[in-house]
């Protein structure tokens, strides 16, 4: 992780761990609030038990979305650092799935900036969720209205 | 040539995650989706009552953005990340 750069995007499948992000985003100097938000898979939906996940992103406008929505996020609430971390491929129950932190110079920007960017990468970013009921049975995950609702409310702010 | 992708359910039921068409006759997102037709018969129903998302070379765009030779056109049902 470079010290000195705003933004850390990555797209992966491998886990990530929250230490070592929380302490890059840390070495942002005058920021007095760091906000982290980190996504973990359920064990069930709206029908019942899943077993897991699976992740299709579309590679390399996946990270290019991402690396957009953090710069736009930088220059809508004045955050400094921005780290999101999104895994793809298959996931299990209470595995870690994203991670969003931003800092700021105080609490109010960075808690916005954190919610924005969560808010949009669920309408905004090429990515794609499969549930697993069990070994053989899985559906693509339908668009939540909530969600479409979330990120519609940033826009009226623009 | 223009690369057209496909992702997701789309590409599942399409059966398909790529091709390549010929850029002759095309200007915009909507010429490739015309050309679906007689090239991809199973567009209509795979698509269903799905919206669906265009993107040229990594931007999402609208139906009517135009498109060149060499581009790299994707299509796919909304988005669920996060």
């Amino acid at each position: 992780m470079t010290s000195d750069a705003l933004q850390l995007i990555r797209v992966q499948y491998e886990d990530f761990n929250v230490s070592a992000l929380y302490e890059w985003l840390r070495g942002a100097e005058g920021d007095g609030a760091i906000v982290t938000f980190t996504g973990i898979v359920r064990d069930f939906n709206a029908q019942g038990a899943l077993t897991g996940i699976e992740l299709e992103q579309y590679a390399p406008m996946t990270e290019k979305a991402l690396e957009q929505l953090a710069l736009k996020a930088q220059q809508k609430f004045t955050v400094s650092r921005t780290a999101i971390i999104h895994r793809i491929g298959r996931l299990h129950a209470n595995q870690q799935i994203v991670f969003v932190g931003v800092t700021s110079h105080h609490r109010l920007a960075a808690f916005e900036a954190a919610q924005f960017i969560m808010d949009t990468l669920k309408t905004d970013v090429p990515l794609w969720k499969k549930e697993w009921i069990d070994e053989q049975q899985s559906q693509w995950v339908e668009v939540k209205s909530s969600d479409i609702n979330a990120a519609k409310r940033w826009q009226t702010s623009d | 040539m223009i690369t057209v992708k496909f992702f997701a359910s789309f590409r599942e039921r399409l059966g398909k995650e790529e091709m390549t068409i010929d850029a002759n006759a095309i200007s915009t997102v909507a010429d490739i989706v015309d050309s679906f037709s007689t090239t991809l018969p199973k567009w209509i129903d795979v698509v269903g009552d799905n919206n669906v998302l265009c993107a040229v070379n990594h931007t999402i765009v609208d139906i009517s953005s135009p498109v060149n030779d060499g581009d790299e056109v994707a299509f796919f049902p909304p988005v669920t990340g996060g």
